[in-house]
């Protein structure tokens, strides 16, 4: 195939403790070590294997979000991206604005392969691939943990409750993937050298003719009541009665 | 007292459950995390306050019975192991169970614990606060804040924050006879006489019992930046670790180097870390910048910094951790290392420090004369090169049979620490003395600082019940 598109967000780094601004609008974000969406970054090196075995000519990588999102594209690039794009925005965002922007991007790019995380780690909406799929009208595969590349078609074996289940589906297509189908390399710094010579391109929203305006609003953000500890019990029938007495066997 | 007598008496201090006399619980108390020190002792005691210790200790005074202190048995010299003898019994007094958090002052930024307390869960109490406890070790998920302090340890963030003494504002601490030297507080500054905590700070057990201790923290960096780079030789590690103090300043923390037989051990015998880069290059080198500031561009600087270095050839290679995970996995390999030399058969082990700027010097030095004298092996040499303190084991030789290679030991020590003092370094950089070193004590020590050794040693516990038989006789 010609072009791969990977889409890649900017998200609050996992391993980070995540507390609540005292106004409760919002997690603090200041000062936080900030990282490309763990799924995403399993996209993007799937991609980049799809491209070295010589099945793609090029891989796209694109972001919507603030300014700062150019560290996680210039880290996408020195993965070995060929070049970036990103769809400037500074508030948040939400999947539905952002699916229709990356349409746009579609339009242009025409890419055969779309592939995106299965969702972000820092609002866990699940919804932009699912969504760009329906405005793209791709195929689509979700929660992929194993793709081949056939001529004109895709292999993806999708994790799901019951165990494996396996797709065909056609191209031009859209797939998210899911935490095991690799392991994404480390970034050399002589290839964050080479990556600052590869091109990224910025575009203002207004310009895809996308309105941002959000269709929910933010009532408040609180943290999970904390988890009560454990108490130990000498034997199962401590067990039961403790379970009775909560009401959760008779 | 006979010993059942004696069980008696320590089991109305601190319970039946806490007074072990089984030997086969016993077993996992008395051996060293290495299997070098073994060890044997009747009785292990778990108490959980000061007020039982100093009762316990005032028995053993009475009876002139030998105490063991121990903590998360994580010693590397073997001062941790108790060596009763039919004509002298030795306890062990462990504090595994004097593990309360008492105090937590944030505008202070102190904190005070009972000895027991894990390292890890030191450094998660503070996280909490948004402080930072600097102390860090391979060990940290086991070893015990006491046992830190009696070895006055060091660790991976000496470079900023010092060896464990810089982050002690006060000690509690059972003397031999039972009373309590008490001195918690938490002072910065305090001109009161003879600063009588800093005896007990690398005394490794033989003056008294830590019980409770405050500790300074410090306002937590706002994130790392952390590489990985691989140089050709230790001259370019030096010439690294110049330009990146020049660069970063005191926000350098953390420079730790690892041949490549270090990383190739890791790489063997614990596949489930990740090797970032290839074990093919000769050294590598784990280099932190601890943030102080919110700035995004932090990790920016790193690549600016270590894109230099790369353009004149003082480093060969590179990664920069692009997220935390990442940082996790370059320390996973340097932690790592202790357990993977395990794996590698028969080794002799050394802890030495020099001025850094000898460190290669000590490296090619110590390799050569073993070789003549020994033979050619593999040489493990790792550790926390930022402040001249460097790992340095030397494998067995495959010509060699193990029995007679471990009979080598002390010659291979001599040569090495040798190497050391004659560049003027020592012979033990931050795992202390204990019983593997006291010979080298004797042999390389100024008589008069012998002397003043042991006339502390007299005056704080003249019948020899601290921990006897370590460090000094
Ligand atoms: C994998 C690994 C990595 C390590 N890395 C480092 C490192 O980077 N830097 C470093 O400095 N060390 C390192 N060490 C060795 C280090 O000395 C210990 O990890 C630690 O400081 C000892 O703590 P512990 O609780 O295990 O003490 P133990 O081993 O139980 O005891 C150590 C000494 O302290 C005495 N002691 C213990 N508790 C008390 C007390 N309450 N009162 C009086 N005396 C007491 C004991 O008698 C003994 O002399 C490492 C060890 C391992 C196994």
């Amino acid at each position: 195939m010609e072009k791969i598109l990977v889409c890649l967000k900017r998200v609050v780094d996992y391993n980070v403790k995540i507390r609540i601004k005292p106004d409760e609008t919002d997690v603090v974000t200041e000062g936080v070590k900030m990282s490309i969406n763990p799924f995403d970054e399993i996209a993007l090196e799937e991609a980049l294997r799809i491209k070295e075995s010589g099945q793609a000519n090029e891989v796209i990588i694109v972001s919507v979000g603030p300014e700062d999102c150019q560290q996680q594209l210039r880290t996408g690039l020195a993965m070995g991206a060929d070049r970036a794009i990103l769809v400037e925005h500074s508030e948040n965002t939400e999947p539905l604005t952002v699916a229709k922007l990356l349409h746009q991007i579609v339009q242009q790019e025409q890419p055969e392969l779309i592939l995106l995380g299965k969702q972000a780690i820092d609002d866990d909406c699940n919804q932009t691939g699912q969504m760009l799929a329906e405005l793209c009208s791709y195929s689509q595969a979700t929660y992929a943990s194993k793709l081949s590349v056939g001529s004109n078609s895709l292999e993806v074996t999708r994790e799901v409750d019951q165990g494996l289940e396996t797709l065909e589906i056609d191209l031009p297509a859209i797939v998210t993937v899911d935490l095991r189908l690799n392991d994404p390399r480390y970034v050399k710094l002589p290839d964050i050298m080479k990556a600052k010579k590869k091109s990224l391109d910025v575009i203002n929203p207004n310009d895809l003719k996308i309105s941002m305006d959000p269709f929910f609003k933010v009532i408040s953000v609180t943290a999970p009541p904390p988890r009560e500890s454990g108490i130990k019990l000498s034997d199962a029938g401590e067990l039961f009665d403790a379970l009775k007495a909560k009401g959760l066997v008779d | 007292m006979q010993q059942e007598a004696l069980c008696i008496a320590f089991e109305s201090i601190v319970g039946k459950q806490n007074c072990i006399t089984d030997p086969e619980i016993i077993k996992t108390y008395l051996e060293d995390w290495r299997g070098i020190h073994v060890g044997f002792t009747p009785i292990v005691l778990l108490p959980n306050s000061t007020q039982s210790i100093s009762q316990i200790m005032k028995i053993c005074f009475d009876n002139n019975i030998g105490v063991t202190p121990q903590g998360g048995n994580t010693s590397l010299c073997g001062a941790n192991i108790p060596h009763s003898t039919k004509d002298r019994l030795e306890i062990v007094i462990n504090s595994s169970k004097m593990n309360q958090i008492l105090e937590l002052d944030t505008h202070n930024q102190s904190l005070i614990v009972q000895s027991g307390c894990i390292l890890s869960t030191i450094q998660t109490i503070a996280e909490d606060k948004g402080l930072f406890f600097p102390l860090s070790m391979g060990a940290e998920g086991s070893c015990q804040i006491g046992g830190n302090i009696s070895t006055n340890a060091g660790g991976v963030n000496v470079l900023k924050y010092g060896m464990i003494r810089e982050q002690i504002m006060g000690l509690e601490v059972v003397l031999p006879d039972g009373t309590v030297f008490s001195d918690l507080k938490g002072l910065r500054k305090d001109n009161t006489g003879y600063d009588l905590k800093q005896l007990f700070i690398g005394a490794e057990g033989t003056l008294g019992f830590i019980t409770s201790v405050c500790l300074k923290l410090f306002s937590q960096p706002t994130s790392y930046s952390s590489a990985l780079v691989a140089v050709e030789n230790p001259f370019k590690a030096l010439e690294l670790l110049k330009k990146g103090k020049a660069f970063f300043g005191e926000n350098l923390t953390g420079f730790e180097l690892m041949s490549s037989s270090c990383i190739q051990a890791v790489e063997k015998y614990l596949p489930s870390c990740k090797i970032p880069l290839s074990s093919l290059y000769p050294w590598q080198i784990l280099i932190e910048v601890g943030n102080i500031t919110t700035d995004q561009n932090n990790d920016e600087r790193m690549v600016v910094f270590l894109e230099k270095e790369l353009e004149t050839a003082v480093i060969t290679d590179g990664i920069v951790a692009n997220s935390i995970q990442e940082r996790k996995d370059f320390w996973r390999i340097r932690h790592a290392i202790p357990e993977a030399e395990k794996y590698t058969g028969s080794a002799i082990y050394h802890d030495i420090s020099v001025p850094i700027s000898k460190i290669p010097e000590l490296i090619e030095q110590s390799i050569a004369e073993l070789e003549e004298y020994i033979g050619k092996s593999t040489v493990f040499a790792f550790g926390h090169v930022g402040d001249g303190n460097l790992h340095f084991t030397k494998g067995k030789p495959a010509s060699m049979d193990k029995t007679s290679f471990l009979n080598e030991t002390a010659n291979v020590h001599r040569i090495v620490h040798e190497v050391a003092v004659q560049l003027g370094g020592s012979f033990s950089a931050e795992h202390g003395i204990g019983t593997k070193l006291k010979n080298e004590l004797e042999h390389f020590s100024d008589p008069v600082k012998l002397e003043l050794l042991r006339t502390i040693k007299n005056s704080i516990d003249p019948k020899n019940i601290m921990n006897p038989n370590k460090l000094i006789s």
